[in-house]
């Protein structure tokens, strides 16, 4: 009896326990028969495993790393070894603290890689399975029952982490999504890598997850607006060209496993037309993302661009795009033949005579002084700009600048500007820069016209004593802040922020490429503010597949050229390049590993090609 | 030690352990049945010697455990999926039992009220009349441990059935002290 020192009246009788437990007692030899039954099914089925069969061992995962047993655990093994092997092979991984870190480290990977290839390529297996009437439709029914499993196993993780992948390329922070995949991808690559010297998994099945796994990065680094806020010096949408390069280099190596996706609809070699409708549509597409590679922004094109200006489908807009091309070409004695735009100058001086235009052709030197003759209202707007005899207007701003430029410019073509009338104007060029301190609209572009006209009467300005406002100028309309597919690091036209805190929370003041290239020639003349990172402006110039078609393409490389040789810039190391490249160098680093694992495990002894049809 | 022996030695104590987890008697009992080949299938992996009766109680709880979780993961699911009443299907399973007398009722009622581990060994040792060091070896905890609490739960039961169990959390654990 338990307890002898203590009152038996406290305790309730053992009889009646026993008595109220008598009904679920077990029949002993029912049990031992059911415990048997289980081991001998289950050992029925090891016995049929690939892993029993092994020549490396009769149980490899008794022998194998730690790491690999723990693994061997946690990833749905019908998956990896294609439907030839389940769990009852592996001996439950007794591991735990660091060794079961590192193996659910691969799990990321895993369910970006392995799991949607499976899932796909099983499903479509069975669909092809089931058309041709053939055995094996229970293997991949396997894969799939196991992909399925997994999932729901592990739903919550899997919530986790493409919530995460979405939220980290939503704040910008794709490079430490990738290096999180990387490590992941390593870690998985090791796993499989040693389950191919086991002899569980094959290359196709490696083949098959690090397509399908790079064919999401791909499509998610085309869409996600990768690198919109943070600093590169090529175009990020070059990560998203190297994962459809590797999934370009993987396709033949896994062809075999296209059948089922078209074997209804192709006969004869099925594969070879899927894979060659995959290639003919990544081809173009990653042709397209590499474009600023492929065909960049070189002088001699630069100067055909220049040279083929003969139509300005937004007028004075495109008149002042062509003008910032132009002029660097016409700087850096590029002899760039104008005469397709003098022609189209003509043209506008026949007609409307837009003052913006003529603005952007006296600029570039396009307009002659034979040609000033011809310009309406020339004497009258002359007359009301410098001639004050009441020196009413002696000291006033010029209200429209942009309006008012080429009369300026086009009386000092004429050189018929009488020293007074220069220093009326440039009393008037001094107040328009002065009236700039607070405005928010126009500002850097306005900055520069007024220093240029100055230069252009004779009357150039003071820079010193301008150089800490101009400079306050660009530090206040420089921008670090992307968004809308718009990229950060430019110069802003406008300083329009809005008052609430939501409004401003959503507001997205990204820069333009003309203000940015006037800001730079602002610094050409000013030198460049203390505090103002030139990479940020770099990046905003960088030559981007998006400027492929549009004339951004040329003015951001002019730009980026008039920057680099900005007196007393540096340009940026090979190290700070790599380190803002950083998510394309991990992405090249993740599809070299992806080739190589799918490589070296040809090498390797792989177990049965899963192919029940017998054809490859 | 084999196959059948570990059977005879954990059997009973390893069906009450479940049961006391939740299982009913019939699914506590496939349960146990299933650990046991698992165990047994895979004891090179059990760490230390799977001879030595300590080691292999420690392993065969950790694999029971595991299958347990499993299995009431999976009822969750299908419980989720599919709206039955599922006292009444677990109720079809169990072998038919007499209709118990109202005291014996009561005393199973005041059975599953008990602490979990009274409640664990009341159901491990008075199923089958297990020794007290095979529960011991299977819990990991000393045979002076199994039999305290042995002793604590008859108590407790001997006061459930005097008085009638509070219905409040405090009560009840005050009750079992």
């Amino acid at each position: 009896m338990l307890m002898n020192d203590h009152p038996e009246g406290e305790l309730l009788s053992e009889d009646e326990i026993r008595a109220a437990l008598r009904v679920y007692k077990i029949d002993a030899a029912v049990f031992e028969a059911g415990v048997r039954a289980r081991i001998q099914r289950a050992e029925a089925e090891r016995a049929a495993d690939p892993f029993a069969a092994a020549p490396v061992s009769a149980d490899p995962f008794i022998r194998s790393p730690q790491l690999l047993r723990v693994a061997a655990a946690i990833l749905p093994l019908p998956i990896i070894t294609g439907g030839k092997a389940t769990a009852l092979a592996v001996p439950l991984a007794h591991a735990s603290g660091l060794n079961k870190l590192l193996g659910y480290a691969a799990l990321p990977a895993l369910s970006l890689f392995v799991l949607p290839a499976a899932a796909i390529f099983a499903a479509a297996r069975i669909r092809s399975l089931q058309r041709a009437n053939a055995p094996g439709v229970t293997d991949q029914q396997a894969i799939l029952d196991a992909t399925a499993l997994w999932a729901r196993r592990h739903k919550w993780f899997l919530h986790g982490l493409f919530w995460g992948t979405l939220a980290l390329a939503w704040i910008g922070a794709t490079s430490l999504m990738l290096l999180l995949y990387l490590i992941s991808l390593c870690v998985l690559l090791y796993v499989l890598s040693g389950f191919v010297k086991l002899g569980v998994a094959n290359r196709r099945v490696i083949g098959q997850s690090c397509l399908m796994g790079l064919m999401f990065l791909g499509q998610v680094s085309m869409f996600a607006g990768i690198g919109d806020q943070d600093i590169h010096f090529i175009d990020p949408q070059l990560v998203a060209a190297v994962f459809l390069g590797g999934v370009l280099v993987l396709l033949p190596l896994v062809i075999g496993s296209l059948d089922p996706f078209a074997r209804r609809r192709f006969k004869g070699s099925p594969r070879w037309v899927v894979g060659g409708l995959i290639a003919g549509l990544l081809t173009p597409l990653m042709a397209w993302l590499m474009s600023p590679v492929l065909w960049p922004a070189t002088p001699q094109r630069i100067k055909n661009h220049v040279e083929s200006f003969d139509k300005a489908p937004f007028s004075s807009v495109s008149w002042r795009q062509w003008e910032i091309v132009a002029s660097w070409a016409i700087d850096s004695k590029l002899d760039p033949d104008l005469s397709r735009p003098r022609r189209l100058l003509a043209v506008e001086i026949a007609g409307e005579q837009d003052p913006y235009i003529l603005a952007s052709a006296l600029r570039v030197g396009l307009l002659q002084v034979d040609q000033l003759g011809q310009l309406k209202n020339f004497g009258a707007r002359r007359h009301a700009l410098v001639v004050d005899t009441d020196h009413v207007t002696d000291a006033r701003p010029i209200l429209s600048l942009a309006q008012e430029e080429w009369v300026i410019r086009a009386s000092a073509l004429r050189d018929d500007l009488t020293p007074r009338d220069r220093d009326q104007l440039e009393k008037r060029l001094h107040a328009t820069l002065e009236a700039l301190a607070e405005s928010p609209y126009d500002v850097l572009e306005t900055a520069l016209r007024v220093t240029q006209l100055l230069e252009v009467i004779q009357r150039p300005i003071d820079r010193a004593a301008y150089r800490d406002r101009v400079h306050g100028w660009l530090r206040r309309f420089h921008s670090k802040k992307g968004g809308g597919f718009q990229v950060a690091g430019g110069f802003r036209q406008y300083l329009n922020e809005p008052e609430g805190f939501v409004e401003r929370f959503l507001w997205s003041p990204v820069g333009s490429v003309e203000v940015t290239s006037y800001a730079v020639q602002l610094m050409r003349i000013y030198g460049v503010p203390d505090g103002l990172d030139l990479n940020w402006v770099r990046s905003f110039l960088r030559p981007r597949c998006s400027y492929a078609l549009s004339e951004d393409k040329w003015m951001t490389a002019v730009t980026l050229d008039r920057l680099n040789h900005v007196p007393g810039v540096a340009r940026p190391t090979w190290l700070a390049m790599a380190y803002c490249e950083r998510s394309l160098i991990m992405a090249a680093l993740l599809v070299a590993l992806c080739i190589y694992a799918t490589l070296s495990s040809a090498r390797l002894p792989a177990v049965h090609d899963h192919n029940p049809s017998g054809q490859e | 030690m084999v196959l059948a022996e570990l059977i005879n030695t954990y059997r009973a104590p390893l069906v009450g352990l479940i049961a006391s987890w939740g299982a009913p008697w019939a699914d506590a009992a496939e349960i146990a049945q299933d650990s046991l080949a698992e165990a047994y299938m895979n004891r090179a992996s059990c760490r230390g010697d799977w001879s030595n009766p300590h080691v292999f109680g420690r392993w065969l709880r950790g694999v029971a455990r595991n299958v347990y979780r499993n299995w009431a993961r999976a009822r969750r699911r299908r419980l989720r999926m599919v709206k039955f009443d599922s006292a009444a299907v677990e109720r079809t399973v169990d072998p038919p039992t007499p209709e118990p007398t109202p005291q014996i009722e009561r005393l199973r009622q005041a059975i599953k009220q008990l602490p979990v581990h009274q409640r664990q060994v009341v159901l491990m040792h008075y199923l089958e009349d297990t020794n007290v060091s095979q529960i011991a070896l299977l819990l990991s905890v000393p045979a002076k441990t199994v039999e305290g609490r042995l002793y604590q739960a008859r108590r407790s039961l001997r006061r459930m059935l005097e008085n009638d169990p509070p219905a409040t959390l405090p009560g009840k654990v005050l009750i079992c002290l």
